[in-house]
């Protein structure tokens, strides 16, 4: 619908008022902090490259655990060995950890996770993964305890580490348990140690 | 940009440095990796079936002489040895040498024999089946190592290596484990390798009792049996046994075995009749290794090798066998019932041993009979009787069959009648039926069967009656006995134990003999000789039994054909009452004997002598008549001269008179001693048969002396009342009443 109202003469544009000067200052500051979380909480990616900052370029390092050369993760199958009430299974051979990364590193296993399907076996698990440099792992002796957690490795750049693992079955299992099948992944966090 | 925006960015650029370079660096540089396995608990359900065991397995086969021996290849039954090489080798047997004990068993073997060896068996196995191993591994002089391997014949890899093994000399160690047979082996070996020996090639490594099998399985086999009846049929009343017997056909010993079951109700257990391979057990739940809960009816016996009052002991593979037994009876009114018994025995695999297994026996079942219950009863009419000079005596037998079940007899049921058939007996021997017709054969072999039929119907009788006269010549306590067995055709008879009854008549003699005559009498000082006449009964005398008043028992018995007896050890100068008493051969006693008085002689005194009779043994007094007149009185005098002098006075003489008692005589005059009518004075007087003249007299052998009682006053004895004064006073056994007698 067309406007009544006639043009009026020019007019300077008019100053913003003081609110509206607040809120944009208040928006640009949140996107710069947003910009700044958002880089510092952390895509790795994003160090595995160089960007250019103002004038300067800063060059990041990388971090990387292989475990049998695999990045990503490694299972053994060691079902072929029956588990008893209070004895152990361990590999035939160690598994190898290597530090790929250009960092030192500090190797933790801060949590086993069990496949739903093993909820009812977790509880009389036992697992152990100890250093070794034998070509072979040996199990604990039964009157023995397991090491109560996984203790930290630590390793130079391009380290490689050898570790047993070892799975007890708690002497108090329940025969109800015979023939049950577990399967577990032992989380390895690798955090560069700090120079 | 504006000067506003510029500073803006400045500050988000400033913020965003401050927060990379301080929150959390470090946590900025990991990285992530997995490592994981999976894993599987063994099964060890599967050990009952194919069931896989070695041979051989402590090496006892062949057994050597001596305490170390050698098998040649072929020779160890199960086993195999070769070298390095994998040629045959001999096998290394020990059996206490160098005092080294077996692990268990008497012998061993040593795999560093000749040569480092390894020893093997092979067993046809299932694939996929889960089996146990278990061996016993000892060093000789030092360390030890062995490597066992489990695989396909022939196949010692890594693959197969079941471990590294190493001991020292302190003693056995038990390793054991299991192992899955993979999929198409059929036949598995398993192999003992010496791989190092601290004394060297030929010396270490010893090794025994080798188990690899499917485990421990238990069998349990029930059965029960009838103890009462034999045979397959239970009946109310009847004791049964039931026997479980266990054994371990797996390969490996069973552990923790105890047997339970629960007696089902209606069947009532007899206590304390648990054995234990045949060894007796209390139902006390404190005192040994099987317990009896009456309120649960629950048996439960701790078998096995070790057991005990807390826990079950082991069963040995293959080679033991256990046995529990107990009775139970089948309770009145359970006619139809089933009764099934199921035990089991709970154990333990060695491997697991917190995961019981439960044997569970087959069911030993069996059905109480249904049917008739043919209870048979006899009674004899009369009982007993008194035979009767030439008479005969009628007697009726009475066999009356009662059906107590719930079903009919069945058509074709008979009762065997045994008859009595004593010499003599007349009268209809063929049983009689009454009110039915049923038919009893002629006599044969002494007795008659007679069919029932028609069947007696539950709660119906059947009567059979026999008659037979006893003749008058039966012999006292003659039994004629009739006995009858009812035998159920055509029907299960339910209770077994009442078929047959039986009942007897008898000839009885309750009559007494008549009473023997009252017997005559002969006497010494010391004895008395009777003799009686007979008495008579009809069943004859047995014997006669000889009272004397004061006895309670008999002094003396005779056969029933002797009448006379001489009762010994008397006393002189006493008097004695006796009676006779007649039995007769049916125990009836008569009625006693007129009584007999005996007065036994005097003794050591004479009748033809004088005596002197002295009261004490300090200053003599003796009894003295005061004068010769008639009527002195009696007195006592001392002095040598008047108690040893030569005077009438003192000299007195014992005259028996014809009723037995004593007179006393003053010398050579017609005086005697006479007691008074009254009163305390003795007189002498003339010599009269009157009974004041008569004196009992009894010898006091302590003292050797003798007493006076008057025969007129009973109870009364002469007594020394004063230094010269005698009289009568009541008799007792003081010294005043005893006077010494000594010839003049």
């Amino acid at each position: 619908m067309q406007s009544n109202t006639p043009a009026g003469p020019l007019s300077a544009k008019p100053k913003p008022s003081a609110i509206r000067a607040l809120f944009t200052t208040a928006g640009l500051m949140a996107v710069g902090v947003l910009i700044a979380v958002i880089a510092a909480g952390g895509t790795y990616a994003l160090w595995n490259d160089t960007a250019p900052v103002a004038a300067a370029t800063i060059s990041t390092g990388k971090t990387g655990i292989t475990v049998n050369d695999d990045p990503n993760t490694f299972s053994v199958d060691l079902s072929s060995t029956s588990l008893l009430p209070g004895k152990s299974v361990v590999p035939a051979a160690p598994i190898r950890l290597k530090n790929v990364g250009d960092t030192p590193l500090r190797v933790t296993a801060p949590s086993i996770a069990f496949t739903p399907a093993s909820a009812a076996l977790s509880p009389y698990l036992t697992i152990a993964m100890t250093t070794t440099t034998a070509t072979t792992c040996t199990g604990t002796a039964d009157t023995a305890p397991l090491p109560a957690s996984i203790a930290p490795i630590s390793f130079a750049v391009g380290q490689t580490v050898t570790v047993c693992l070892e799975i007890r079955l708690a002497a108090n299992t329940p025969s109800t348990l015979q023939g049950a099948t577990g399967t577990f992944l032992i989380n390895l966090n690798a955090a560069q140690v700090r120079p | 940009m504006s000067i506003r925006n510029r500073i803006i960015t400045a500050i988000s650029m400033a913020l965003f440095f401050v927060l990379v370079g301080t929150a959390s660096a470090s946590a900025l540089w990991f990285t992530l990796n997995t490592v994981g396995a999976t894993v599987k608990v063994a099964t060890l359900e599967d050990s009952c079936t194919n069931v896989t065991q070695m041979l051989n397995a402590s090496f006892e086969e062949p057994a050597i002489n001596g305490t170390l021996g050698y098998a040649n290849d072929g020779e160890m039954l199960g086993w195999r040895a070769k070298n390095a090489a994998g040629q045959p080798v001999r096998i290394e047997i020990w059996r206490g040498y160098d005092g080294i004990p077996a692990g268990v068993g008497a012998q061993f073997v040593e795999l560093n024999a000749d040569v480092p060896g390894t020893i093997f068996q092979s067993l046809t196995t299932t694939p996929g089946q889960t089996l146990q191993w278990s061996f016993l591994h000892r060093g000789r002089q030092g360390n030890d190592t062995m490597q066992l391997f489990i695989g396909a014949p022939g196949v010692l890899t890594a693959a197969t290596s079941q471990g590294s093994f190493i001991d020292g000399t302190g003693g056995w160690t038990r390793y054991s484990g299991t192992y899955v047979v993979p999929a198409g082996q059929t036949t598995t070996e398993l192999s003992f390798k010496a791989v190092a020996a601290a004394g060297g090639e030929s010396i270490g490594n010893f090794l025994d009792d080798v188990s690899f099998g499917s485990g421990p399985c238990v069998t349990v086999a029930t059965s029960v049996a009838n103890l009462t009846t034999p045979g397959a049929v239970y009946r109310t009343g009847e004791t049964l046994e039931y026997t479980s017997v266990i054994n371990n056909i797996g390969s490996s010993l069973s552990l923790s075995n105890v047997f339970e079951g629960t007696i089902p109700a209606g069947l009532e257990y007899q206590a304390n009749t648990i054995t234990v391979d045949g060894a007796s057990r209390t139902d006390v739940n404190t005192d040994d290794a099987v317990d009896y809960t009456a309120a649960s009816r629950r048996i439960v016996a701790r078998i096995g090798t070790g057991s005990g009052l807390a826990a079950g002991g082991t069963i040995a593979q293959a080679t033991q066998t256990i046995t529990v037994k107990y009775k139970v009876k089948v309770a009145a009114g359970t006619e139809g019932a089933t009764y099934s018994f199921t035990p089991i025995v709970n154990y333990a695999n060695g491997l697991a041993v917190n995961w019981g297994r439960v044997a569970t026996s087959n069911t030993a079942a069996f059905t109480v009979a249904q049917g008739a219950d043919l209870a048979t009863t006899v009674t004899a009419n009369p009982v007993t009787w008194q035979k009767v000079a030439n008479a005969t005596q009628n007697v009726t037998w009475t066999v009356t069959v009662t059906n107590n079940g719930p079903l009919s007899s069945g058509t074709g049921s008979s009762v065997a009648i045994a008859i009595p058939t004593n010499n003599g007996l007349t009268g209809t021997a063929v049983p009689a039926s009454t009110g039915n017709t049923s038919a009893c054969g002629a006599i044969s072999g002494g007795q008659s069967v007679c069919v029932i039929n028609p069947a007696i119907a539950s709660g119906g009788t059947r009567v059979f009656t026999v008659t037979r006269t006893i003749p008058a010549t039966a012999v006292f306590n003659t039994a004629y006995t009739l006995s009858a067995a009812t035998t159920a055709v055509g029907a299960v008879d339910s209770v077994a134990t009442n078929n047959s009854g039986s009942a007897t008549a008898t000839v009885v003699d309750t009559v007494a003999p008549t009473p023997p005559g009252t017997p005559a009498a002969t006497n010494t000082a010391t004895t008395a000789t009777l003799t009686w006449a007979a008495s008579t009964d009809a069943s004859g005398i047995a014997g006669y039994d000889i009272y004397r008043a004061g006895v309670a028992a008999p002094v003396g018995s005779t056969a029933g054909n002797v009448l006379t007896f001489t009762n010994t050890g008397l006393d002189p100068w006493a008097s004695y009452s006796y009676t006779v008493v007649a039995r007769d051969a049916a125990g009836n006693s008569s009625v006693a004997s007129g009584t007999r008085v005996v007065r036994t002689g005097p003794g050591t005194l004479t009748t033809t002598d004088s005596y002197k009779l002295d009261r004490d043994t300090g200053t003599e007094y003796c009894i003295s008549g005061s004068s010769a007149t008639a009527g002195a009185t009696l007195i006592m005098v001392t002095g040598n001269a008047n108690c040893n002098g030569t005077s009438d006075l003192r000299d007195w003489s014992f005259v028996v008179g014809t009723d037995g008692f004593a007179h006393l005589k003053m010398g050579s005059l017609d005086r005697f001693w006479t007691a008074p009518a009254t009163g305390t004075v003795v007189t002498t007087t003339a010599g009269s048969t009157a009974m004041n003249q008569d004196w009992t007299v009894t010898y006091i052998a302590a003292n050797n002396a003798y007493r006076f009682e008057s025969r007129s006053r009973p109870g009364q004895c002469l007594e020394r009342t004063a230094i010269a004064v005698v009289g009568l006073q009541g008799c007792d056994n003081s010294t005043p009443q005893q006077f010494t007698a000594t010839p003049r």
